[in-house]
């Protein structure tokens, strides 16, 4: 429980890091979406577009900074209560959980390779380019699975 | 999706006057953890096999019924 401990102060400095980071990244899209919007916008389509990425970006921006400061407070009172800290121990590490995050990655997995790769034939009787761009994503993807089959072939 | 792997844990479990949860805190997994393996849904992995048989004074094979396995 000692290693776990250390693990959630480590995660607790990194998420208050991160933060950090995002506050001022969050001010500024802020400001972008409240006061430069109207400054910026030429007309009625472009504004709508800039406004709504700016929303995007200032909503997207706040929703992480609200989870990242949450996620810094759950873990700053887990440490300093044990049963907390068992409860997230357990919950972290219950072999279920682990079984189902590893089906259901390994499920997502194919249904987007094969996804992407019936698109890819698709497109490539549109537009070759977006075809060529889905091959060489389906591509790197493969390669990034056989690299890491190969890497945990040799250590398990 | 039902294993072949048959258990007397929730017999063993009232015997001993536990619930699902004193029990799932006595061998460090999750409440839906034990109810799963009690109703054959997911078959606990030998670490966790041997917790639970371990906290009711069992051998695995006591707790754990092998016997409508399958063979390969």
């Amino acid at each position: 429980m000692e290693e776990y401990k250390k693990v959630l102060k480590k995660r607790e400095k990194l998420c208050l890091i991160f933060a950090i980071i995002l506050l001022p990244v969050v001010i500024a899209t802020c400001y972008l979406f409240f006061v430069m919007d109207s400054v910026l916008t030429g007309s009625i389509i472009a504004g709508f577009f800039g406004g709504m990425l700016n929303g995007i970006r200032a909503g997207f921006g706040l929703a992480a900074l609200i989870v990242l400061s949450m996620r810094a407070f759950q873990y700053h009172k887990a440490v300093k209560d044990d049963n907390k800290m068992k409860k997230y121990y357990i919950e972290e590490y219950d072999e279920r959980t682990i079984a189902l995050n590893q089906l259901s990655s390994k499920i997502s997995f194919n249904i987007i390779l094969y996804t992407l790769l019936v698109v890819c034939v698709i497109t490539g009787f549109i537009n070759s380019t977006i075809s060529l761009t889905l091959l060489a994503v389906s591509a790197f993807i493969i390669l990034c699975k056989a690299i890491i089959y190969t890497i945990y072939s040799k250590k398990i | 999706m039902k294993n072949n792997i048959k258990n007397n844990i929730k017999v063993l479990r009232k015997e001993h006057k536990l619930s699902q949860e004193e029990l799932a805190m006595a061998v460090k997994t999750t409440r839906q953890t034990i109810t799963s393996i009690e109703v054959g849904k997911y078959a606990a992995s030998l670490p966790l096999a041997y917790k639970i048989a371990k906290y009711f004074g069992k051998t695995i094979e006591e707790v754990f019924d092998f016997s409508e396995m399958e063979d390969i």
